[in-house]
C-alpha cells in the first residue's frame, strides 16, 4: 500500500480518520479512530504523549474484564489529573478499510472513577504499550490513516 | 527537598523515629518525631534519617545526636547537628524511589533505579519498584524492571503478570482481511454528522440503527455491542 524507496512495505492497511473536537466544549481538533478493544468497538484519539490505550469510562463497564486478570491498582497522570485505575493486556484490531487489518496485544489502562470526574477526556491510543510496535502515516488531505508492521 | 524517616538502630528504642520535614510555605525544617512517649525525655539518642535530594538527584543518608524534647523549627535548636555519611543499604535505596515517584521526578527515579543493585534485589522489591514506577509515569522503566524480574524469579506469579501486561504490544495478524463495514461507520459520520449533533448513535456497516440522548439509554436499545460489530458514540 505504501512502499519505502527500495521497495520493503511501510503500510499495508488504511483506514479513515476523523479530524474534530471530542467534545462540545473543546475546541481543538483530534485524530479520531475507529479501533476494537476486545472486539467492542470505539472511537479514540491517537495520542503519541500518552502511555497505553486508555478507555473511557463508560465503555470500560462494556468490556467487562476481570479484575484479577489486571494489575493491583495504580494511578495514572491523564491530561493533568491522576486517575486510578487498573492495567490490563488486550486484544486490540485495526479494521482496514483498505488493505489488510492488524490485530495485535496492548496494554490497556481502565480508570476507576465516575464519569463525572472523568469528564469529557476521550478515549485514547497511546505511543508506549500500542503505537510503539506499529508504522504509521496519514494522510491529510484525504483523512487517512496507514498502518503497517514493523517488519 | 523529601525526607523520610527510619527507626533508630535496634539496640536504640525501637518504634521511635524523628525526621525533618521542610515546610516550603515557611522555608523551614520542622523537626517532626512518632511515638514520643516511648523515649527517655533526658537521654538523648542517635538518629538516622535519608535525604532525598530531588534536585541534585542524590541521596544522603543523615546521622545525627537527637534530644528528645526537640520540636518545631531546626533552626532554633543549636545541638541539632547533622552529619552526613556515606551508609548506604537497600532501604534507602527504596526510600529514595518512593521519594522520586511521590514527587513525580522522573530522571531521579531513573537515576535511583540505576544506582540500585539488583541482583541482590527479591521479587517484592521488584513488584513495588515496578509500581512506583507506573505511578511515577516512568512506563518503560517499569517494563524494564517487570521483564528482568520476571526473568530471575519465573516462578513469581506476580512479575510474571506483570512482565506479561507491560511487554511491548505484540502484533498477532497484520493480515487480516479488510473491513468496509468499519470505514462505513466512519462514512457514516461524515455523510450524517450535523443531522445527529449531540445525540448517541448506534452504528453497523454504515446503516444507522438508534440514536438517543444518553449513552446508557442508547445501550439499553441495542445492548452491549461488544463483539457484534456496533459503534455506539456521540456524534460531535
Amino acid at each position: 500500500m505504501l512502499l519505502f524507496g527500495d521497495g520493503r512495505s511501510f503500510a499495508t492497511g488504511k483506514m479513515t480518520y476523523e479530524y474534530r473536537p471530542t467534545s462540545q466544549q473543546t475546541a481543538s481538533n483530534r485524530l479520531i479512530l475507529r479501533v476494537e478493544i476486545n472486539n467492542l468497538p470505539l472511537l479514540a484519539i491517537v495520542d503519541t504523549g500518552a502511555p497505553y490505550v486508555i478507555v473511557q469510562p463508560k465503555y470500560a463497564r462494556l468490556l467487562q474484564l476481570d479484575p484479577t486478570e489486571a494489575l493491583e491498582e495504580t494511578q495514572l497522570m491523564i491530561r493533568g489529573t491522576t486517575f486510578k485505575g487498573h492495567i490490563h493486556r488486550v486484544l486490540v484490531n485495526l479494521p482496514a478499510s483498505e488493505g489488510e487489518s492488524m490485530s495485535l496485544e496492548a496494554t490497556l489502562f481502565i480508570p476507576e472513577t465516575d464519569e463525572v470526574s472523568w469528564g469529557n477526556l476521550p478515549s485514547f491510543l497511546g505511543m508506549m504499550g500500542f503505537l510503539e510496535r506499529i508504522r504509521f502515516a496519514i494522510d491529510p488531505f484525504e483523512d487517512s490513516f496507514y498502518f503497517g508492521t514493523l517488519s | 527537598m523529601t525526607i523520610n524517616t527510619r527507626p533508630l538502630e535496634p539496640d536504640s528504642l525501637a518504634e521511635w523515629f524523628v525526621g525533618l520535614k521542610w515546610d516550603p510555605s515557611q522555608d523551614l525544617e520542622i523537626v517532626t518525631s512518632g511515638n514520643p512517649t516511648m523515649l527517655p525525655k533526658t537521654t538523648p539518642g542517635t538518629v538516622y534519617w535519608t535525604t532525598h535530594d530531588i534536585l541534585s538527584r542524590k541521596v544522603k543518608v543523615s546521622r545525627e545526636v537527637f534530644y528528645p524534647d526537640i520540636t518545631g523549627s531546626a533552626s532554633a535548636y543549636s545541638s541539632f547537628t547533622r552529619e552526613y555519611t556515606s551508609i548506604s543499604n537497600p532501604d534507602e535505596e527504596m526510600a529514595g524511589l518512593v521519594a522520586a515517584a511521590e514527587a513525580s521526578d522522573e530522571r531521579a527515579f531513573i537515576e535511583v533505579t540505576e544506582t540500585i543493585n539488583w541482583s541482590t534485589r527479591s521479587a517484592s522489591d521488584y513488584v513495588k519498584a515496578i509500581r512506583l514506577a507506573i505511578s511515577a509515569g516512568v512506563h518503560l522503566k517499569a517494563r524494564h524492571l517487570a521483564t528482568e524480574g520476571a526473568k530471575r524469579y519465573p516462578a513469581n506469579i506476580e512479575l510474571n503478570k506483570m512482565s506479561r501486561i507491560l511487554a511491548p504490544p505484540q502484533i498477532l495478524s497484520s493480515s487480516l482481511p479488510p473491513r468496509p463495514d468499519a470505514g462505513a461507520d466512519m462514512q457514516w459520520l461524515r455523510t450524517h454528522g450535523d443531522e445527529f449533533r449531540g445525540q448517541w448513535v448506534a452504528l453497523k456497516a454504515g446503516d444507522l440503527l438508534r440514536s438517543a440522548s444518553t449513552f446508557d439509554e442508547i445501550i439499553q436499545m441495542v445492548g452491549n455491542p461488544r463483539g457484534r460489530n456496533i459503534l455506539v458514540t456521540k456524534v460531535y
